[in-house]
């Protein structure tokens, strides 16, 4: 069986979901276990988020004997200096691959983009792996995804990690996403979303079509409808793919981690709220 | 017709007596998010000729599979959930041009997901959805009180709970454009964007949350404030509520105006 890397980042994605907050016991205690089991790579902050993040990066680096620690970065230099004081293994840096997320969120022209990449890129270098995450990579159109590859390789960026930020892909979606980067002569991970329930047969679909690494989070825990569950994605490529680390260990890592993921006090509230709707004062931001 | 809704009868396979009215109603808030094949609770699931016992064709080669059987007519085609993958294989099979995709509510009784479908073939943009939040807030309650079982706040499509924002990546785009970090909008599935002040909130949040609230936005006290935020959500373990955020405030920097 062809082995595949996976990369856990319930202590960065996971976490992003709403309600939860792991005290640095916790986060140890996962990522120790994590560590024991054989995940290859915990992704577990950001670490510009400010000095009590970096410490937390510190702290799981200290712990784990065998997994390649990595920390996600805007494409600022300042968040991948913060990201290099944390000793992460592996910085990653998100690349904003529609003119949607180039316009809209981080609010540069391409140029200058491409500018921040390279400038982030020199910074890692020689200090810590890199792997750049292609954002947005199911709304792109085959245009921006050929940008984004000749981009990365005239940088001599080796890894991508395709992110299907909004959880749109299908199967084919994702097998065809990953085919073509495979092609330009990359390295692939692949980070699937849940909006639509298909978080699992995406990324095994991902993995299937030669996926070196594929992203995960204990009980698929993270933003709106989550991300890809470890249990059942090891559940359903046993017999197909090795993963490193088998159904019950995976099984046995979640119901570790339960008890923390555990969001029904802060559902009932959250759904319980009389505050206004929030729309109302985005042009106060606009 | 690509989707037909097999829900009534899975249900009363399962057990459940579903009262005629509810039945009725279930049927007109799917036809309103353009369901109009829903089965009553009388029929079979599945009818007697339709094509089935694709539930492993994920791995191999569907493609080509799903060319061959869309020839075979207007069949009924039915994934099972066996290999826990049916709401996938059926979205395949929509790709591919299928259509008389037996489904459910959920995926009840194994089969595909209908709401994660018919959001495909919104997002597709092959059957658009419009104006469909009343319908999807009908098909919720229905569902919960036909079936007995609880909607989970997160689950995809139906959870109430999962346009809500936190983390300061996100919610700094909902201002920018809300559609960066969202598939849809909410409000096409009844749901609403629901903030929350924890460990991950950033300077925006922040802002928006006192506006929410009415409180005067304490620009100067605001990295102080943030500070405060995250170390209490630490401490709790979790995000604050509305009242504990405005106490943790209140309790550094005196009562609130």
């Amino acid at each position: 069986m062809r082995p595949v890397k996976l990369v856990d980042a319930t202590l960065r994605d996971g976490e992003q979901a709403p309600g939860l907050a792991f005290s640095p016991e916790v986060r140890a205690q996962l990522a120790v276990a994590m560590d024991a089991a054989g995940i290859f790579q915990l992704e577990v902050g950001c670490p510009a988020m400010g000095p009590a993040e970096v410490d937390n990066v510190k702290a799981i680096k200290k712990v784990c004997s065998r997994a390649l620690i990595s920390a996600w970065n805007r494409i600022r230099p300042s968040d991948v200096e913060a990201s290099l004081s944390s000793g992460a293994d592996l910085i990653h840096l998100a690349w904003p691959t529609t003119k949607l997320h180039l316009e809209r969120k981080i609010q540069k022209t391409w140029a200058k983009a491409a500018e921040d990449l390279a400038t982030c890129l020199k910074l890692a270098k020689g200090q810590a792996q890199v792997s750049v995450g292609l954002e947005d990579v199911s709304r792109a159109t085959p245009e921006e995804l050929s940008r984004a590859a000749e981009l990365l390789l005239s940088l001599e960026v080796k890894s991508v990690r395709l992110s299907d930020t909004v959880g749109i892909l299908t199967p084919t979606q994702a097998r065809s996403l990953v085919r073509f980067f495979l092609n330009k002569g990359f390295l692939v991970e692949f980070h699937a979303h849940n909006d639509l329930g298909l978080a699992v047969a995406n990324t095994l679909a991902a993995a299937l079509a030669g996926a070196e690494k594929v992203d995960v989070t204990l009980l698929g825990v993270g933003e709106r409808a989550g991300n890809c569950a470890l249990a059942r994605l090891v559940d359903l490529t046993s017999h197909k793919l090795d993963l490193g680390l088998t159904l019950q260990k995976a099984q046995e890592l979640e119901d570790l981690a339960r008890p923390y993921l555990d969001r029904a006090f802060y559902a009932r509230n959250l759904l319980a709220s009389k505050a206004p709707d929030i729309e109302g004062f985005f042009y106060k931001l606009a | 017709m690509s989707l037909i809704d097999a829900t009534l009868p899975v249900l009363v396979a399962q057990g459940h007596n579903i009262d005629r009215r509810l039945s009725h109603r279930w049927a007109q808030a799917l036809g309103q998010i353009g369901v109009t094949r829903v089965k009553s609770p009388k029929e079979p699931v599945v009818a007697s000729e339709a094509l089935y016992g694709l539930d492993g064709a994920l791995t191999g080669d569907y493609q080509e599979l799903f060319k061959k059987l869309r020839r075979l007519g207007q069949l009924e085609v039915v994934f099972g959930d066996d290999e826990g993958w049916a709401t996938a294989l059926a979205a395949c099979w929509l790709e591919e041009g299928g259509s008389n995709l037996v489904c459910s509510l959920r995926g009840v009784g194994r089969l595909p997901a209908l709401e994660s479908l018919r959001l495909y073939l919104h997002l597709s943009g092959r059957e658009k959805l419009a104006n469909s939040g009343q319908a999807f807030l009908e098909i919720r309650q229905l569902f919960e009180r036909l079936s007995g079982l609880a909607i989970d706040p997160f689950e995809p499509v139906l959870g109430r709970g999962v346009f809500a924002g936190e983390s300061g990546v996100h919610v700094d785009s909902w201002p920018k454009d809300p559609s960066l970090y969202e598939p849809f909008p909410p409000e096409l599935v009844g749901a609403k964007r629901l903030l929350t002040i924890g460990r991950h909130t950033g300077r925006v949040a922040l802002r928006l949350k006192c506006w929410q609230l009415g409180l005067t936005w304490p620009e100067e006290k605001a990295p102080d404030l943030l500070t405060w935020i995250r170390d209490k959500a630490v401490e709790l373990e979790r995000s604050l509520t509305d009242q504990e955020f405005v106490d943790l405030a209140e309790s550094h920097m005196g009562t609130w105006a």
